[in-house]
């Protein structure tokens, strides 16, 4: 198994209000998979992919990343399992304006410090090409349209295969069609490159091209469709 | 680490206006600071000039028992130089001697007295040591008259060819006058002889005062800078006297320099801690931005402390940018005041007694090449020091909360 959940909870701390955010969250995870996590706003979807992606701490639970409880790990330890196992797209892009589009997929790379300068160029070239972006390596991000922008974040994501590649509603900042583009490559790359895909979204076109929809609700899963069949919570 | 540094790089040219501005504060303080210390140490290398110029030569040799208190007193007259001349000629870092004879005395125009200090000296050996009658403005140096200095002249009343009396005691005690007449009037760099110092032939001295000595041997050596160490060999072949080099002589004015030097520095530091303040509120201001990107950053796996040594890298550029381009800048006003200077002949008795420099005139600036590595050095370390202060702040922030900014 590539993940297994077990008992997340996690609250968010408002003053004197506890507003709990993840209920006893329980999931496996198989590699390769191409997972939605949907729901309304609220409901839990992006605190558990950041719990996940070491990005948030769960209170209680267990988070174990191929064999390894990841629960309780210090600071830098995180960042060093971040580093290795995760690649993350976001709703807003977040690239980084002053370097080029070639710049910010290297990036990844760059700070794994394992590739030679030629081994990466020659990486960044072929994601480009995988992204559909060849020509566009020189260029900067404010340069480009939010499709082609989210398109060079996949590439980033990618760039240094990781175990498991985390969007958080990827596709809520595109028009419908782009959207269905960026779902289209991400299954794509999740197909060739056998990379898993932990998405969440609330787009029903979005869920319909998962493999496994999982459906969250108050922090709580409510559904888990793999493939059509239904196992209900 | 190279890698940090280029983004860094790049994160500060991507806010240019800002990035400028705190430049211009770091800049501005670093070409303040090259201009005042180039121009202090200027004012400091003519001023230890006339004391060598005007006074102390590169050693002067007085009686063993020189009394400061009294420098004018008969008592400090050595009564015989011939033995002591005819040692100092046999070393070979000593390139010229001169006898002077100091003593205090009144001058009397027929209307007004004052009080000067008569020197009297060897118009063919002080050359050897000094140069007295470069500074000769008005007339020319005859043995049988006086050379005056032109502020005293002017505040007498007298000029070239005019008489005046000078009474004084010889070493008997006795009260002697004699008439003398003004042949030449002098301008000098040094304050003192200006506006208080009459020039007599040190041979009419030695008779009105009724000794054959004279109250210091002045000599000028082949360096300079080793004057000390020349003085320290004189101490040790030639007993009997005081021997002292210049920078011996000058430690009374060298105090007054260190001073000035502690509070240009502290000028400096007023200056440096504003421009300090403008950089910790620059890469606040950088953070607060970069929230996003710092996410993104951590994210992706860089470390805490990679992502603080980020912003300190950008405190460390604009403090090396800010203090090179200071220093440049500086570097081409002070080629101004190298060249030129500054002319405070107007004000020069009033700034003379205030600075505490033996000066007047022009005052010229120098170049210190120690100031300038030492602003850079100081600069780009005190940016950086900045710089960490509120990168420090990137360590505790988790990268969720850095996420969620909108």
């Amino acid at each position: 198994m590539l993940l297994e959940i077990k008992k997340l909870n996690k609250s968010y701390h408002t003053g004197k209000i506890d507003f709990p955010a993840l209920k006893d969250i329980t999931l496996n995870i198989k590699k390769g998979e191409f997972t939605a996590f949907a729901g309304p706003s609220g409901s839990g979807k992006t605190t558990l992919l950041n719990c996940i992606g070491c990005l948030d701490r769960g209170e209680s639970g267990e988070i174990i990343l191929e064999g390894e409880n990841i629960m309780g790990k210090k600071p830098n330890e995180l960042a060093q399992i971040r580093k290795q196992s995760f690649g993350f797209i976001f709703q807003t892009y977040n690239l980084f304006p002053v370097l080029t589009i070639a710049e910010n997929i290297e990036m990844p790379l760059k700070l794994l410090r394992v590739h030679s300068a030629e081994e990466i160029s020659h990486m960044v070239n072929e994601m480009l090409q995988k992204v559909g972006l060849e020509g566009f390596s020189k260029r900067h991000p404010l340069e480009l349209s939010g499709g082609q922008q989210q398109r060079v974040a996949i590439a980033r994501a990618l760039i240094k295969k990781p175990k498991i590649i985390l969007a958080d509603e990827p596709t809520a900042n595109l028009d419908s069609k782009t959207g269905e583009n960026i779902i289209g490559l991400m299954k794509e790359l999740n197909h060739q490159e056998e990379v898993t895909f932990l998405f969440s979204t609330h787009d029903k076109m979005v869920m319909e091209q998962a493999g496994r929809l999982i459906k969250i609700h108050d922090g709580k899963i409510t559904e888990d469709v793999t493939n059509g069949a239904k196992k209900k919570k | 680490m190279k890698y940090i540094l280029s983004i860094a790089l790049k994160n500060i040219l991507r806010s240019k206006r800002r990035t400028i501005l705190t430049f211009m504060m770091l800049t501005f303080s670093v070409v303040f600071y090259i201009i005042l210390s180039g121009m202090y140490a200027g004012m400091d290398k003519s001023s230890f000039e006339n004391l060598i110029e005007f006074d102390t030569g590169h050693i002067k040799i007085r009686k063993a028992d020189f009394n400061e208190e009294i420098p004018y007193s008969t008592d400090n007259i050595i009564s015989d130089t011939t033995a002591l001349v005819k040692k100092l000629s046999t070393y070979s870092f000593i390139t010229g001697y001169t006898e002077r004879f100091h003593f205090f005395a009144e001058l009397d125009n027929g209307m007004d007295v004052t009080p000067v200090v008569v020197t009297g000296f060897d118009s063919k050996r002080d050359k050897d040591v000094f140069t007295l009658e470069k500074f000769i403005v008005e007339g020319t140096y005859d043995k049988s008259g006086a050379i005056m200095g032109i502020e005293l002249a002017q505040n007498m009343n007298l000029s070239l060819g005019d008489i005046f009396y000078i009474t004084f005691r010889n070493v008997d005690g006795s009260y002697v006058s004699i008439e003398v007449p003004v042949t030449a009037i002098l301008f000098a760099a040094d304050p003192m002889t200006n506006s208080q110092k009459v020039f007599l032939d040190l041979e009419i001295v030695k008779n009105i005062m009724g000794s054959q000595g004279a109250t210091e041997v002045t000599i000028k050596t082949d360096n300079l800078d080793k004057a000390s160490v020349y003085s320290q060999s004189l101490r040790e072949n030639i007993s009997g006297y005081d021997i002292n080099s210049w920078q011996e002589l000058s430690y009374e004015f060298s105090g007054v320099v260190n001073t000035k030097k502690k509070a240009s520095n502290v000028i400096l530091f007023i200056i440096m801690t504003i421009a300090m303040v403008g950089i910790v509120n620059t890469i606040l201001i950088s953070i607060y931005e970069k929230r996003r990107e710092i996410g993104t950053l951590k994210a992706m796996g860089m470390i805490d402390s990679e992502v603080r040594n980020l912003f300190i890298a950008e405190g460390l550029f604009i403090g090396l940018a800010g203090s090179i381009i200071g220093s440049l800048v500086g570097a081409l006003a002070n080629i101004y005041f190298v060249y030129h200077g500054i002319d405070y002949s107007s004000i020069s008795d009033q700034f003379a007694s205030q600075s505490g420099a033996a000066i007047i005139g022009v005052i010229k600036s120098v170049w210190s090449f120690q100031d300038f590595f030492m602003i850079i050095t100081l600069s780009t370390l005190a940016s950086t020091l900045a710089s960490y202060i509120p990168a420090r702040k990137v360590m505790d922030m988790q990268p969720v909360d850095c996420l969620r900014t909108i």
